[in-house]
């Protein structure tokens, strides 16, 4: 059989095998998400409807206008107390098997910070494609505010039950998910108060929450082994530092640079302390093109390949 | 609401894509996940993340590179979160053999999800592009993250072991 007639046979196999799948109602539940999501906007409850809604849109065009993508470098000064002045927020997603937050830094606008970063973080808007969210829906997050030493967050009240089939690792992760953002884009670590319909929550995606829960930075909630730097897509000149944290039998970092299935860098680290998370840095060098920087810890069992916790980032080098 | 696709708000970019591409990108889910409620879920939540974004993507072409992205890594973590239980949980029954034309076909679809299923994940995706939605390798090789060099290793390896299927059914 020429290939040509295995690729023409491989096309009508496949389209055969989906030919009898005809997705029922699915635009009136896009669109009642969306506009749930813009009429029930966190930030126009915590601010006044329309400044609000200003606001928002100088976040979104000043975040286009300075080119601010994955990389989250430097945009425009921001001018001090300004409506426009912008923070840097880490967003808190999961990766891997799901049960472990790996976190991603991006530029909006200081004023609505914790609602955008939130909203980033339910949704699973990460720039990295191996991250998502925890959270079966974008439209359970109602708003959130922070104010006398706690930060409170409002969901709908089908956050209430774990739904079927989410495992509790997962749910786990998906409330430390919003503690982590929360805390991060209010630059504190006060504990977050949960509200369901209004009132207060005893159990979130059914894990009984306390009436404060506390952030968990070890890597019971935080992946083993995580890049903070170079972001997901960005571009860099050679040779380059890699940032990040890591909790590895005896703080061994293993990474390598990879084109396809070609290994063009390898190399190990040594994170500061062992068996805690703790920081790691290298330098790579390496000749222009587009590469996968893959990160992970130690495989202690022996076994060949790659190890039980990991981070990729794809990374072009200029 | 604009007619000219630049000026496309997000509810209209949603309503677009839409129309043109969900019931292609609930089948493209399929072939990767294979259960079809869950394949509209995984699409439906990403028109939902398409929507959130719009205002970064502002381009219908950026959007649908977008959607596919997002169906293809949401698939590919709806797999992960269900792995442990997959693993647990019996192998289907084997089908008995069909009398009318109805269940050869039926049986033929089960035999090449199935056969799909078997694969790497990267190859079943490489495959689920290049043949069922006939993107070039330069859009498979953005939509993965991959370089080109590895769509062309991973559809080659995907096609040489679905071979032995394509012999049986075709």
């Amino acid at each position: 059989m020429r290939p040509d007639e295995h690729d023409t046979d491989l096309r009508r196999l496949l389209d055969d095998a989906v030919a009898d799948v005809e997705p029922r109602h699915g635009v009136e539940a896009i669109r009642s998400r969306t506009a749930a999501s813009r009429s029930r906007r966190p930030w126009t409850w915590a601010a006044g409807g329309a400044v609000a809604a200003t606001a928002a849109t100088i976040a979104a065009v000043s975040v286009l206008s300075s080119g601010l993508g994955p990389s989250g470098g430097a945009g425009p000064a921001p001018a001090p107390s300004d409506t426009t002045s912008l923070r840097t927020v880490s967003v808190y997603f999961v990766g891997g098997d799901g049960t472990r937050l790996f976190s991603e830094q991006r530029r909006v606008l200081a004023s609505v910070a914790l609602q955008e970063a939130l909203t980033d973080a339910v949704r699973g808007v990460a720039f990295d494609p191996d991250y998502t969210s925890a959270w079966p829906s974008g439209h359970m997050l109602r708003g959130a505010r922070m104010g006398h030493g706690v930060i409170t967050i409002r969901l709908d009240g089908s956050a209430r039950a774990r739904p079927q089939g989410m495992s509790r690792a997962v749910a786990n992760a998906a409330v430390q998910q919003l503690v982590l953002t929360a805390q991060d884009a209010t630059r504190s670590r006060v504990p977050v108060r949960f509200l369901l319909d209004g009132g207060p929550a005893r159990t979130v995606l059914g894990v009984p929450v306390a009436p404060e829960v506390a952030g968990r930075r070890d890597d019971s909630v935080l992946a083993a082994v995580s890049v903070r730097s170079p972001a997901q897509g960005a571009t860099v000149t050679s040779p380059f530092t890699v940032t990040g944290r890591a909790s590895a039998f005896e703080a061994n970092v293993q990474w390598e640079l990879t084109q396809g299935d070609t290994v063009v860098r390898r190399g190990f680290t040594t994170a500061r302390e062992c068996c805690t998370l703790s920081p790691y840095s290298f330098r790579v060098s390496a000749p222009p093109g587009v590469y996968t920087l893959t990160v992970h810890d130690e495989d202690p069992s022996g076994r060949e390949g790659v190890g039980r916790s990991v981070d990729t980032k794809s990374v072009t080098v200029r | 609401m604009g007619l000219v696709a630049g000026r496309w708000d997000a509810d209209t970019a949603v309503e677009q894509l839409y129309a043109g591409h969900y019931r292609a990108l609930v089948r493209l889910s399929v072939l990767l996940v294979r259960d079809p409620e869950t394949a509209e879920e995984v699409v439906q939540d990403s028109f939902v993340a398409m929507h959130g974004r719009w205002r970064s993507l502002r381009e219908p072409d950026k959007a649908l590179a977008y959607l596919r992205q997002t169906v293809v890594n949401r698939s590919r973590s709806v797999l992960r979160r269900r792995g442990v239980q997959s693993r647990h949980a019996p192998g289907p029954l084997p089908d008995l053999p069909g009398a009318d034309e109805h269940a050869l076909a039926a049986d033929r679809r089960d035999r090449v999800l199935e056969a799909l299923r078997a694969l790497p994940a990267r190859q079943r995706e490489v495959i689920a592009l290049r043949y069922y939605l006939d993107l070039s390798e330069a859009d498979i090789a953005d939509a993965l993250g991959i370089s080109r060099g590895a769509v062309k290793v991973h559809a080659s390896r995907g096609v040489a072991a679905l071979r032995t299927l394509m012999e049986d059914v075709s």
